[in-house]
């Protein structure tokens, strides 16, 4: 009986999952540089008329070719000594936002108010670790995926002074702080580098074993700095998560709390990152007792407070004191240069309106009256160096083992199959159902595969894959053709 | 679609159908992958070159150096042409399936001059007013199919066996190589299949998502429809020289929507007329043209004719 079909046994069908992981760069060029900014006919940013986010795109967004990257949007909690709602016009928004994301990611407590962010996810620990201000940046499905895979994750941003500007327009609403026009990178680069000339580096460190999963909204680790950049490539204050002691901390035996490296806390099944704006709080103007080289990274809060369980763990000692071990050039000792003490130095310039631009902006913008979702988010991305990170995606798979026997579809229906032709003439001889492959009976027949079907039980044709060469078969050879569906 | 990369390894590009993934939406398990086939719809075995002076190792070279394209998602442009199982080895020949033209007048595709524009076709007047006109044309109603009465006209009929000269037709075929059952596809907002005897509506077996619908017919059950082939004469109303098999004849019956409405026309037909004239009269017709394929469900082979609806322009 001659038939087209073989039937699957309970054998020729498996099911399996597969974690497919990808590698995502984004490079900061594309998110800041590489096309106009924001009000451009050829800009790849997306602002909306509600002003609540911010969208960024691979290529000017009007286009149909344009992917959606991520969104950057910013919150505030009304205990945040930020939320200004007398004289911040937009603090409703940012507040609005932040109670929204924490809905979302961290859920709500017995009483069904809105949870804090928790720096440590730790809810039933201390209550002062709360981020009430919170840099948002969504990661959007088309690149993450699934998930972020966990241990992955990576965000860098230059914190050195603003030597640049990103528009005429926005160049001209900052003050007191020396812009120079159309530089490359809004932030410091020296000596011809192409990399800022101080940087954070921020990742979800170990969080492949060691993440939380007290979230509504999935599973989400924390995001640490591991390293602090100075001068690239020569000298770091912080590397590989740990501070650079000799350097930076008067006794090589000083040590710190990690915990005081936490700035942030991603979640992977969200895609959502959440950063304290804190970050930015190292360096600032351009004061006239300051270098460009001297300002850029020391941690703002280094300089007050508690300085164990802040930022400024390794500029500052373990008393508070604010030590300079060396300076940019690696060999002068400059002590002491702001003077010791819990005190902000004397020459620190009050941030004007705009200054969102400058990185320490980005924290004083919170608290501007002018300083909209969109200009933190301006600053924001500005600042951005890269972010790498790989998705997963979860493949769930039914594999069919197209089993072919050596009795198997050694015959086509193909109408070029059959036919005969006059060897001198070329012209059919009328022989219509001769098989050309063979010229006697003798001859083994031949058929040659490059599809395969998969079907119902009532013939429809459900699934089809193609061979990339055709495949010689023929009663000699048996073959399993492997077709795998990934749902 | 691009040609899959056959430089490296051999590769499997696989994809759902259209058919596929609208049954997996349904979520009614009516999704569910329980046999399969293989085809060889790029490959023209007119390359195969028996008589390469290089030897048998160059017989196929072209063909397996015959670029494969991507899967089509549309289930009806796949699987064309079914490779089959046959446990022997030996066979010379394969049987087909052919088009009889010469059974009888009715039989036949249009040929009339004055319908020329429509030859090699059959034709389906989708009304009674488009019959009486095609008729006037032609009163033997060669190639005319009435969409609407159904009565008189031409009806279609193929022929299975053994296309060759090399068996005598008095030789019964192997009952492995007689099509026992036949799938006719059509698309199903053009017209459904009838019975040639009797005008009795065939049973749609299913539709597709791109409406076309498939009809079953075995032999032994449908009669009127599929019986076997008893004549073993050389005549010249048989198309199938050697051993034969089975026969399947139908007519089509047009659709309501044909027989009632001009939309299909003009969205599918374009806005082009076929001109004729009847008895001194010039007539416009309005047409879309379609194809109904004919397949061997046991044999795999397949035959699309060419059929062409028409309707008298308003």
């Amino acid at each position: 009986m001659a038939t087209v079909f073989k039937t699957f046994l309970n054998d020729d069908v498996v099911t399996a999952r597969t974690l497919l992981h990808e590698a995502i760069p984004v490079t900061g060029s594309l998110v800041a540089r590489t096309y106009d900014g924001p009000h451009s006919a050829n800009s790849n940013i997306k602002n909306y008329p509600h002003g609540m986010f911010q969208s960024v795109y691979d290529y000017p967004y009007t286009s149909s070719s344009a992917n959606h990257i991520f969104d950057l949007t910013v919150g505030l909690h009304a205990d945040s000594s930020n939320y200004l709602p007398t004289t911040d016009s937009w603090a409703k928004k940012k507040k609005n936002v932040y109670n929204q994301m924490a809905q979302v990611l961290v859920g709500h407590d017995t009483n069904g108010d809105i949870l804090k962010f928790d720096q440590d996810g730790d809810f039933a620990g201390s209550t002062s670790d709360k981020y009430t201000d919170a840099l948002f940046v969504n990661i959007a499905r088309l690149i993450g995926k699934d998930e972020v895979r966990k241990g992955t994750f990576q965000i860098r941003f230059g914190t050195g002074e603003a030597t640049g500007q990103f528009g005429a327009a926005e160049a001209g609403s900052v003050t007191g702080v020396n812009f120079a026009a159309n530089s490359a990178m809004p932030f410091e680069i020296v000596d011809g580098a192409t990399e800022p000339s101080t940087y954070i580096t921020i990742q979800d460190q170990n969080a492949a074993t060691d993440y939380r999963v007290n979230s509504p909204a999935g599973e989400y680790g924390i995001l640490k700095i591991t390293e602090i950049g100075y001068w690239t490539g020569s000298e770091y204050l912080i590397k590989n998560g740990q501070a650079m002691l000799d350097l930076f901390v008067k006794s090589p035996t000083d040590t710190f709390t990690p915990d005081a490296l936490r700035v942030g806390l991603i979640y992977y099944q969200a895609g959502v990152v959440v950063l304290d704006p804190k970050i930015f709080m190292m360096g600032g103007d351009n004061g006239a007792n300051k270098t460009a080289i001297d300002t850029g990274f020391i941690p703002y809060k280094g300089f007050g407070g508690d300085p164990i369980s802040n930022l400024g763990i390794a500029a500052v000692d373990l008393n508070g004191n604010c030590d300079w071990a060396k300076d940019d050039r690696g060999s002068t000792v400059v002590t002491s240069q702001y003077g010791n003490g819990n005190t902000e130095p004397s020459d620190w310039t009050a941030l004007a309106a705009g200054d969102e631009i400058a990185f320490n902006g980005i924290d004083g913008a919170l608290s501007q009256s002018t300083s909209s979702i969109e200009k933190v988010c301006n600053g924001l991305r500005n600042r951005l160096w890269d972010i790498k990170f790989n998705n997963t995606t979860e493949l769930n798979s039914t594999i069919y083992f197209c089993r072919v026997n050596h009795n198997d579809f050694n015959y086509s229906s193909n109408p070029t199959y059959l036919g005969e032709n006059d060897p001198t003439t070329g012209i059919s001889t009328g022989n219509n159902s001769k098989i050309r492959v063979k010229r006697s009976t003798l001859d083994a027949p031949v058929s040659y595969i490059t599809t395969v079907g998969l079907y119902s039980a009532d013939n429809e044709l459900l699934a089809v894959a193609k061979l990339s060469e055709p495949l010689k078969k023929d009663p000699t050879n048996e073959m399993i053709l492997r077709v795998r569906l990934d749902y | 679609m691009a040609f899959l990369d056959n430089s490296g390894d051999i590769i499997l590009d696989a994809v759902l159908t259209d058919t596929g993934r609208a049954r997996l939406a349904k979520g009614d398990g009516t999704f569910k992958i329980v046999k399969f086939a293989l085809a060889d719809d790029e490959v023209d075995y007119e390359l195969y070159d028996d008589a390469h002076p290089s030897g048998s190792a160059y017989f196929d070279l072209e063909i397996l150096q015959t670029p494969v394209l991507e899967a089509f998602t549309n289930n009806a442009s796949s699987m064309k042409h079914k490779l089959v199982s046959i446990p022997r080895t030996t066979l010379l020949y394969m049987p087909v399936i052919r088009l009889n033209q010469t059974y009888s007048a009715s039989n036949s595709t249009v040929s009339h001059s004055d319908l020329a524009k429509a030859q090699g076709m059959f034709v389906v007047a989708v009304d009674k007013e488009t019959e009486e006109v095609l008729l006037s044309v032609d009163q033997s109603g060669t190639g005319i199919l009435m969409g609407e009465t159904l009565k008189g006209g031409s009806y279609i009929r193929l022929d299975q066996g053994l296309d060759t000269s090399e068996i005598s037709p008095s030789y019964t075929i192997d009952a492995d190589l007689n099509e026992t059952q036949y799938i006719v596809e059509l698309d199903n907002r053009f017209g459904s299949l009838v019975s040639e005897a009797n005008h009795s509506q065939a049973a749609v077996s299913y539709i597709d998502d791109d409406n076309i619908a498939s009809y079953y017919f075995s032999h032994g059950t449908d009669m009127g429809y599929v019986e076997e082939n008893q004549e073993t004469d050389e005549s010249t109303k048989q198309v199938i020289k050697g051993p034969r098999g089975t026969f399947l004849k139908f007519k089509i019956q047009a659709s309501l929507e044909l027989n009632t409405s001009s939309y299909l026309f003009t969205q599918l037909g374009g806005q082009q007329t076929w001109d004729i004239t009847a008895a001194s009269v010039d007539y416009k017709l309005k047409y879309l043209d379609s194809t109904v394929r004919v397949s061997g469900a046991t044999t795999g082979y397949s035959v699309d004719i060419p059929v062409r609806f028409v309707k008298l322009k308003d």
